[in-house]
């Protein structure tokens, strides 16, 4: 990781260097997770200050899975969590403009029910096959993040695809 | 092989050429590569790793200033309780009211720290703050009392009954049991009793007996009786001139047989005690005799 496990993470350039590294790995964790309405760029802020208030206690190498572990502690401690809310766009297909409204039409049907399908998932499981399906995440990086065996995650991503196509099966 | 076992298969990216090829073909591929391209439009508001920095930053600095606060604050305690400490001292020991009192039979004469000239009659009381004296001229009374006030700042009466606001004036108040009546000598003199605000002008008197309310213009005196050793009445309950009497010669009277309502209108001497109980009982063909040193019984004569 290049992190030297004398160094401290009081020292200024280390934390910047660490927030640089795992800030947008944990905001998109807890974006998966929790979705929009828990403000996951707020939690990933009171992770790294609370980083910052233990850094004399944490080693570097160990300051990822601290990140991770406060802000999903932070999470659940939070008792009127709100529901998972995702947003999807579709401004990236190039052919939506040769689309007829017939096709738009049931293409939007079809993102509605996938977004109350990925809403219904457990937060575990949309997670893993978000970060994996979305984010391009090797399951070997994932499996690290969330602190669980390769095989559970590849074992969660093929559980969600059978709920999701169940759900949507139809289209 | 089943679907099931495909997808395990795809999802692990496990999938021989030829496995790969086959499971291309099927319905399950399809939908699920439309699934997995459908997913990309939920991907996650874009990150800015450097604004996202310089925002913590700011709350970093902010934390800062909280914990300055918190070493602050013991020593504001500290501060405050010093404060209080002082006040009290000044509240308690540096006490800057002043208070002057008469007994009955007894006149005082007293000059205020603006040099206004107060006289006071038997058994009456008057405080005033020295401190405040310079923003605000206000004197409690409790009794009767004539003010002579220098021209300035209003100055402010305070008594039971009401208040009585002048700016520079000659004024009498007598504030007494069931009891009171001020008369304007000099000047403009305002009296803000609980039910009304009059305005007395020279020669006027506002008098206010047992809740009844009643304005005497076109008096003759100059000055209060009293002070020239006379006390003077105009109708008024006889009960409040045997209270004036008793606090004059410090005795105590007892009637029998007496009608302490009816008006009178008269005047008694405050230095001759039998030429003044004459001046009292004569016109109500009432007797007197002394009983003691101390009490004085007034008698009726149809029994």
């Amino acid at each position: 990781m290049g992190v030297r496990s004398d160094e401290n993470i009081c020292d200024e350039s280390l934390f910047n260097e660490l927030f640089k590294r795992h800030s947008k790995d944990l905001y998109k964790f807890l974006y998966y997770k929790y979705g929009v309405e828990n403000n996951p760029k707020d939690l990933v802020q009171e992770a790294f200050l609370k980083l910052w208030d233990n850094c004399h206690k944490v080693k570097p190498e160990k300051a990822r899975s601290f990140l991770f572990t406060v802000a999903n502690h932070r999470m659940l401690n939070e008792l009127a969590k709100k529901k998972t809310v995702l947003k999807y766009s579709q401004e990236k297909t190039l052919e939506h403009f040769l689309e007829t409204p017939e096709l738009l039409i049931e293409k939007n049907e079809y993102m509605e029910q996938l977004k109350n399908a990925l809403e219904h998932l457990s937060e575990e499981q949309r997670v893993t096959l978000l970060l994996n399906r979305i984010e391009g995440k090797k399951h070997k990086e994932i499996a690290d993040m969330l602190g669980i065996s390769r095989k559970t995650v590849e074992k969660r991503i093929y559980t969600a695809l059978s709920i999701l196509r169940e759900k949507i099966g139809k289209i | 092989m089943r679907n099931e076992e495909y997808i395990k298969k795809w999802v692990e990216g496990t999938l021989g050429e030829e496995e790969r090829k086959v499971f291309e073909q099927t319905d399950t591929y399809h939908s699920l590569k439309k699934l997995s391209e459908s997913l990309q439009g939920f991907k996650a508001p874009e990150y800015h790793v450097q604004k996202e920095w310089d925002r913590l930053q700011l709350k970093r600095s902010d934390k800062g200033k909280v914990k300055i606060l918190n070493w602050i604050n013991p020593l504001l305690r500290l501060a405050a309780v010093f404060v209080i400490l002082i006040g009290t001292y000044y509240f308690f020991f540096q006490n800057s009211t002043t208070t002057f009192q008469t007994k009955a039979s007894e006149n005082t004469e007293l000059t205020l720290p603006d040099s206004s000239y107060v006289i006071m009659n038997a058994f009456s009381r008057l405080t005033f703050n020295k401190k405040k004296w310079d923003r605000y001229r206000k004197v409690k009374m409790d009794g009767e009392a004539f003010f002579k006030v220098v021209r300035g700042s209003k100055f402010d009466v305070e008594t039971e009954s009401g208040i009585i606001s002048v700016l520079g004036t000659q004024f009498n108040v007598k504030n007494r049991k069931d009891y009171f009546e001020v008369i304007c000598y000099e000047g403009l003199v305002q009296v803000k009793s609980k039910s009304e605000v009059v305005n007395l002008s020279p020669q006027q008197m506002f008098r206010f007996i047992n809740g009844r309310i009643s304005n005497l213009n076109n008096l003759t005196d100059k000055n209060p009786s009293w002070i020239l050793d006379e006390s003077s009445f105009q109708s008024v309950p006889f009960i409040q001139v045997i209270r004036e009497f008793e606090r004059q010669y410090d005795v105590k009277v007892i009637t029998n047989n007496v009608d302490v309502h009816q008006l009178f209108t008269g005047r008694f001497v405050n230095s001759d005690i039998s030429l003044a109980l004459s001046s009292i009982s004569l016109p109500l063909n009432l007797t007197y005799q002394m009983a003691g040193d101390h009490s004085i019984i007034l008698e009726g004569d149809n029994k």
